[in-house]
């Protein structure tokens, strides 16, 4: 008796599990798949979560190149020379990641939002948006 | 002691010359050693003279006072800034009694200081080159690796690139070297025409094949007419000036050595052009290498003086030298900057403020010029002044070994290290400095040199130091042409933080043997002491190898450091600080409030401090182990100082004993959530 009063529940638990993840779902893209976004391009960071913070005379500048699989950073954060950095990316359900030429790792994973020709990476888990716009990176730094 | 005879003095005179240590006239005397010139004794008064003071003071054995320095025009106000219009020079009579003149002089309530004009010579070791012979010249054409340039000899020249040939060292050391290579083929930069280097030293050979093209030449000036053209006070001053004999640049007379043409060839032989030797600023081939003035000190058996010296360079800063090379110094150990300022230094500090004035425009980057000295060759464990000043730069040697030379000075008041060479580490003259040399003068080689070809080696701080004012001349013309502008300290911060380390080579070496070499004809035998114990170099040679690349690197700009958001992390300040930031000794890590606000810093502890010195020990950053601790919170951006010590483990100045110069990098930081290894931004 015991038994079949404990199974009952637990088939209660299951139910409303089932219904948690639906309403979960429904929260936050309304039941459905992520509309796939398309990277390829080229990108420049504008205002974005880190650039919004920099004070005094900081500067951050940084384009991204993403094409068939492979990607390149050309960047120059403050002085200095800028530095160009590449290797191969993957996006699946809109979460990017990606791996530098040297076999090292990005550092974050982002979760990818793109609207026209702005797009945002935020860091997966994170609270760190990076806004970028479509632009063709100047000759001058390729 | 100074033995003085007043016979006409009134007794409370007497009193007040000798009995009261705080008012007698002879603590005006300012002389640190027993060998000085007693024809003449420097003067410098309270304020310019007039015509009365001057003519009152031609008594007792004085036969004239005169200004030491000539006026040139628009110079007026620059030297009174530094005092230079009130140094006099007060000629004695041949049957003077130097004692007596010194005090009548003393006594006079116009004059201020009276230092001796006391008397340099170059150091044994260094006295004779030993020369290329043309068939080695013409058999070393041939590099290991690519070379930019095409100068026959360049790879035979270890100490601009060093790849490991143990040609050059038993225990040689691949990168023992400056790192220039990639400064001239991948910047493509060697120099500039308009960044002059003075290399006080004995007379440069001006004809030289490897030399003519860099030579600077006076425009004013018409060579060999034996007039003053320019009206500069000097007679054919065309490659610079003769201060020992007057007149033209001397390189050949008797007791000549070649010193100053081979610290100029290190400076600025002309490169690319396929013969000799190249310079570390000696351009690309294009006549655009760095210029060479040359200011003549040492003349044959004539020695310098504190007279000569300071005349070549303010004569080096009037007529726009940017770097001043200058491979002498005192061998008198003093117990501070104050001791040399007191003992007979203060002209020499004068004149190298005055060459350092940014007023006087020498170059667009610093405006003021930059002096370098060594540190001596006496193997003493102190620099020689005037290096030793904290302010002033001072140059150490190394070997191809990468290691300390027997011979070098080493401890407070070295600043940076250099090439120098060294004997006995390989059975020939290979492991020394190969540069340009006059043939005509006596060298050690089988023939005494004399007909044989214009390169020869050498060793010696006196080497190295003209490394470290090729390597200052290149950036300089580096920051010119990007278009940067640098204080003078500045610049000297970023040159001492440009360095590979040497300290972690000396910790795992306890001791280096050598090669016995006999020195041709006098029985000794190079080194002086075999084995040498490295220990006692420790941490004492300043802040490392000077590295070409770096400072340029640091000239371009460093970029920002990135820190990750949410847990103490580490930045390595190695681009900063170079490869020695490991083992410097630091000051202060200065965080400000915004930064402090930005980041969101949280207040951390260093761990094992007690052990691994941290500065400081607990706060919002502090830095261990040539490491930046921080921790920031949240996303944003800052600036936080650090200081250091450039050589040696305390700050020099005043009365401090001799000590390092202090040196600051101000290091931008962004916090991010984000931070790859590699630095990438994603």
């Amino acid at each position: 008796m015991e038994d079949g009063c404990n199974m009952k529940k637990i088939a209660l638990f299951i139910m409303s599990a089932l219904l948690l993840v639906g309403c979960g779902g429904s929260d936050s893209g309304g039941g459905k798949t992520p509309i796939p976004v398309d990277v390829t391009g080229e990108w420049e960071l504008t205002d974005i979560t880190v650039k919004s913070a920099l004070v005094g005379d900081q500067t951050a500048d940084v384009y991204l190149k993403f094409q068939a699989g492979e990607f390149t950073i050309y960047q120059k954060i403050g002085e200095g020379r800028p530095k160009v950095f590449s290797g191969t990316y993957s996006l699946t359900e809109n979460l990017l990641s990606g791996k530098y030429s040297d076999g090292k790792f990005w550092g974050a994973s982002y979760d990818v939002e793109i609207e026209g020709s702005v797009m945002r990476l935020t860091t997966h888990g994170g609270k760190e948006t990076d806004t970028y716009r479509k632009s063709s990176i100047p000759s001058d730094w390729k | 002691m100074l033995c003085v005879a007043l016979s006409s003095c009134d007794k409370q005179s007497e009193d007040k010359l000798y009995h009261n240590p705080e008012t007698s006239a002879l603590t005006k005397v300012r002389n640190y050693g027993d060998d000085y010139l007693k024809s003449d004794v420097l003067v410098k008064f309270a304020s310019v003279p007039d015509e009365q003071t001057l003519n009152s003071l031609s008594d007792r054995g004085v036969r004239s006072i005169r200004p030491l320095f000539n006026t040139m025009s628009g110079k007026e106000e620059l030297m009174a800034k530094h005092g230079l219009d009130r140094w006099y020079v007060a000629e004695l009579e041949e049957d003077a009694v130097f004692d007596d003149a010194v005090a009548y002089l003393c006594f006079s309530e116009a004059v201020s200081t009276v230092e001796y004009n006391a008397v340099s010579r170059l150091s044994e070791i260094e006295t004779k080159f030993y020369p290329v012979e043309q068939e080695e010249a013409e058999a070393q054409t041939k590099a290991e690796t690519p070379l930019p340039f095409n100068d026959k000899l360049l790879s035979m020249q270890w100490h601009y690139y060093n790849g490991g040939n143990p040609l050059f060292s038993r225990n040689v050391s691949a990168n023992a070297d400056i790192n220039v290579k990639d400064v001239w083929e991948t910047l493509g930069m060697g120099g500039d025409p308009d960044i002059i280097v003075a290399v006080v030293d004995e007379g440069v050979k001006y004809n030289h094949p490897d030399l003519k093209d860099n030579m600077w030449t006076n425009p004013g000036e018409i060579p060999g007419n034996y007039l003053d053209d320019d009206g500069n006070g000097y007679v054919d001053d065309y490659y610079g000036y003769n201060f020992v004999d007057g007149g033209s640049i001397t390189w050949d007379k008797e007791g000549d050595t070649g010193h100053g043409t081979h610290c100029a060839g290190t400076i600025a032989a002309v490169n690319n052009n396929n013969i000799g030797v190249a310079g570390v600023a000696g351009g690309t081939g294009k006549s655009d290498g760095c210029r060479i003035m040359s200011c003549q000190i040492f003349s044959g058996e004539g020695a310098a003086t504190s007279k000569t010296q300071a005349m070549a360079i303010k004569y080096a800063a009037d007529m726009g030298a940017s770097v001043i090379s200058c491979s002498f110094g005192t061998t008198t150990p003093l117990a501070s900057d104050d001791a040399y300022l007191n003992g007979g230094g203060s002209l020499m500090y004068d004149v190298i403020k005055y060459f350092e004035d940014p007023d006087r425009n020498c170059n667009p980057v610093t405006g003021g010029g930059i002096a370098v000295f060594t540190t001596g060759n006496e193997s003493h464990n102190f620099a020689h002044y005037p290096g030793a000043m904290a302010d002033i730069i001072s140059v150490s040697a190394f070997g191809p070994d990468m290691l300390p030379t027997y011979y070098t000075n080493y401890g407070p008041g070295c600043n940076i290290a250099a090439p120098g060479g060294e004997m006995g580490q390989v059975s020939s003259t290979k492991s020394l400095v190969l540069s340009t040399v006059p043939k005509e003068v006596e060298s050690n080689g089988h023939d005494g040199g004399l007909g044989s070809y214009d390169y020869g080696y050498m060793q010696g701080t006196s080497m190295a130091c003209p490394h470290v004012s090729g390597v200052v001349a290149l950036a300089l013309s580096y920051a010119k042409k990007l278009g940067k502008k640098f204080t003078v300290q500045e610049f000297k911060n970023l040159v001492l933080s440009s360095t590979n380390d040497i300290d972690t080579k000396i910790s795992t070496t306890e001791k280096k043997d050598y090669v016995d070499v006999p020195i041709k004809g006098t029985g000794y035998h190079y080194p002086a002491s075999n084995p040498l114990k490295m220990a006692p170099f420790y941490h004492q040679v300043g802040t490392g190898a000077i590295d070409a690349w770096q400072l340029m690197m640091h000239i371009e700009g460093i970029n920002t450091l990135v820190a990750k958001v949410g847990a103490t992390s580490w930045l390595d300040l190695t681009e900063f600080f170079g490869t020695s930031s490991v083992s410097l000794t630091y000051l202060s890590v200065d965080v400000p409030e915004e930064t402090v606000k930005s980041l969101g810093l949280q207040n951390i502890k260093a761990s094992n401090a007690r052990v691994y010195p941290a500065v400081p020990e607990e706060g919002y950053a502090y830095v261990q182990f040539g490491r930046l601790y921080l921790n920031p919170t949240k996303v944003g951006s800052g600036k936080i100082t650090i200081r250091a010590i450039g050589g040696g483990d305390h700050l020099g100045g005043g009365s401090n004993p001799p000590g390092g110069m202090e040196m600051s990098q101000t290091i931008s930081i962004i916090s991010r959530e984000v931070k790859s290894e590699n630095g990438g931004w994603l």
